[in-house]
C-alpha cells in the first residue's frame, strides 16, 4: 500500500510538472531586434524592431527600415550585343516601375497561436532549449517612397524632351501576414513572417506589395 | 482528349500568329498616360539611300571592288505625327543610334561593311583588302568595319543629326546566281533594314524607336567579274 501510494505521488508531480506553463515571454515582455532581412517587393529594407508581450497571447511592436540601395530603380541595360532588338526581352516598360521604398515605419499588432512549444524536428537537434510559437499580425505604417515618372517637357522653341523624373512621396501602408518566432533558452529570439499589404493612397505606383522579414532579438 | 487537344493546338497557332505580327508597334500616342513608358515610336521613317548607284529596270551595276555606298541621315529634332517634335538626343543621351541589315545571301557579310566617314577621316587607310587576322588584331579596322547587326549612326553636333554613311565592298559572289558567265553573275539580292533605328544604350532610360524606310528591296546587283 506504501509503495502504490509513493508511485501515485511521484505521477502526479510528473504530472504537475508536464503541465507547468512555458512563461518565458511573460516574465521577459520586452523584446528588442534587429531585422536582419527586410524585404518589400523588390526592396531591401533591413532595421530594428521593439515589441512587448502584453499578456499570453497578444502583443505589440514597432520596427523601422531603412533602405541604402538608393538607385536599384536606375535601371540600366546595355545591349551593345545583343543581335536583334525586336525581339529584346528585356523590354519592358514596367520593369522598374515598383516603387522604390527607402524608409518605413510600422506599428504591429500581433497574436499568437497557442503556447510555445518544442517542435519534434527542433528537439531532435536542441533538446527542450528552443520553443517555438506562431503568430497572425497586423501592421499599419508610413512609408516614404522614391520613384520615377515619363513626361515631355516643351521647350520655348515647341520641342518637347521625354524624360524621366524623380519623386519622393510619403504613404500610409496596411498589411497582414503571419510567421513565427523561435526563443532560445528563453533569451534570444529569431522570427520570420511575411504577408501582403497596400499603399493606401498613391495611384502612380505598385498598389499592393509583399513582405518578408527575419528579425533576431534579445528579450528582457 | 482530342478535342482540349485540338484547342491547344489552335490556341499555340493563335498566339504564334499574334507573335509574328508583334514586331512593328504602334506609333507612341503621347496624349496617353505614359509615365510608367519608357520605350516609344516614332511614327514618321527615315530613309537609307543608295548614294552611287544607277538602278536600269531594278538592277544595279557593280564591278567586283565597287562599293555601294549607303546613307542614312536622322535629325536629332524629329516630327513626330507630323505637328509634334521631339529632341531625341536630349531625350536620350544617346551620342549613337543603332540599326542592322540583312541580306537573302552572302552578298556582304560581317566585315564587308565599312564606315565611310572613318575612312574619309584616316587618310592612311589606302586599300580595304585586309586579312581576316589583320581586321581582328587591328583597333584601326574595329572602328573601320561595322558589324552588321549593329550598325552605327553618330551623334553630329553641327547639323544636330545622326549620321551613318556606309559602304558594301563587293567580293566575289558564289551563292545564289541567277545567270553566271565568265565576266558578270547577277546577285538576286534584297537588301533589308531592321524595322527601327534606335539608341541601344539606355544613358537617360528613355529609348526612341524610329521606323526605317528602305529602297533597297528588291534590287538586283549586277556584278561585273
Amino acid at each position: 500500500m506504501k509503495k502504490i501510494t509513493l508511485s501515485c505521488f511521484l505521477f502526479l508531480s510528473l504530472v504537475s510538472n508536464a503541465q507547468e506553463k512555458f512563461t518565458a515571454h511573460l516574465d521577459n515582455p520586452n523584446e528588442v531586434g534587429l531585422n536582419l532581412v527586410g524585404i518589400r517587393n523588390d526592396n531591401f529594407l533591413p532595421g530594428v524592431y521593439y515589441e512587448r508581450q502584453l499578456d499570453h497571447h497578444f502583443s505589440l511592436g514597432a520596427t523601422i527600415g531603412y533602405s541604402t540601395n538608393s538607385n536599384n530603380s536606375n535601371y540600366y541595360y546595355s545591349d551593345e550585343d545583343s543581335l536583334y532588338y525586336e525581339n529584346d526581352y528585356y523590354e519592358n516598360d514596367y520593369y522598374d516601375n515598383n516603387g522604390l521604398e527607402t524608409f518605413n515605419f510600422n506599428i504591429y499588432g500581433r497574436y499568437y497561436l497557442k503556447d510555445y512549444i518544442t517542435e519534434s524536428f527542433l528537439y531532435l537537434f536542441f533538446d527542450h532549449n528552443v520553443k517555438v510559437r506562431y503568430f497572425l499580425e497586423s501592421t499599419a505604417g508610413m512609408a516614404v517612397l522614391k520613384n520615377k515618372f515619363t513626361e515631355t517637357i516643351k521647350d520655348t522653341n515647341n520641342v518637347y524632351t521625354i524624360q524621366r523624373t524623380t519623386h519622393n512621396f510619403t504613404d500610409a501602408t496596411l498589411g497582414v501576414g503571419t510567421g513565427l518566432k523561435l526563443l532560445f533558452n528563453r533569451k534570444i529570439s529569431l522570427e520570420m513572417h511575411g504577408g501582403g499589404g497596400s499603399y493606401l493612397f498613391n495611384n502612380k505606383q505598385a498598389k499592393s506589395y509583399l513582405y518578408f522579414n527575419l528579425g533576431l532579438g534579445y528579450r528582457f | 482528349m482530342k478535342r482540349y487537344y485540338i484547342l491547344l493546338l489552335l490556341t499555340c497557332c493563335l498566339i504564334a500568329c499574334t507573335y509574328e505580327g508583334s514586331n512593328f508597334e504602334e506609333p507612341t500616342d503621347f496624349s496617353e498616360d505614359i509615365s510608367r513608358k519608357r520605350n516609344f515610336y516614332m511614327e514618321n521613317s527615315i530613309e537609307l539611300t543608295m548614294e552611287n548607284s544607277v538602278i536600269e529596270k531594278g538592277v544595279a551595276n557593280f564591278n567586283v571592288g565597287d562599293t555601294l555606298k549607303l546613307s542614312l541621315k536622322m535629325p536629332a529634332i524629329f516630327i513626330h505625327k507630323n505637328n509634334e517634335f521631339y529632341n531625341i538626343f536630349k531625350s536620350t543621351g544617346a551620342t549613337k543610334y543603332q540599326y542592322s541589315l540583312y541580306s537573302k545571301n552572302s552578298l556582304f557579310f560581317d566585315k564587308d561593311i565599312i564606315d565611310l566617314d572613318f575612312l574619309e577621316n584616316n587618310s592612311d587607310i589606302k586599300t580595304l583588302s585586309f586579312s581576316k587576322k589583320q581586321i581582328k588584331e587591328s583597333l584601326l579596322f574595329h572602328e573601320l568595319y561595322q558589324n552588321q547587326q549593329s550598325i552605327v549612326a553618330k551623334y553630329d553636333s553641327k547639323s544636330n543629326s545622326y549620321v551613318s554613311n556606309i559602304g558594301i565592298v563587293f567580293t566575289q559572289p558564289t551563292t545564289d546566281p541567277l545567270t553566271t558567265s565568265k565576266d558578270e553573275v547577277i546577285v538576286n539580292s534584297e537588301i533589308k533594314t531592321s524595322t527601327y533605328i534606335v539608341n541601344r544604350e539606355r544613358v537617360k532610360n528613355i529609348r526612341i524607336y524610329v521606323p526605317i524606310y528602305s529602297k533597297l528591296n528588291f534590287i538586283k546587283f549586277n556584278i561585273q567579274k
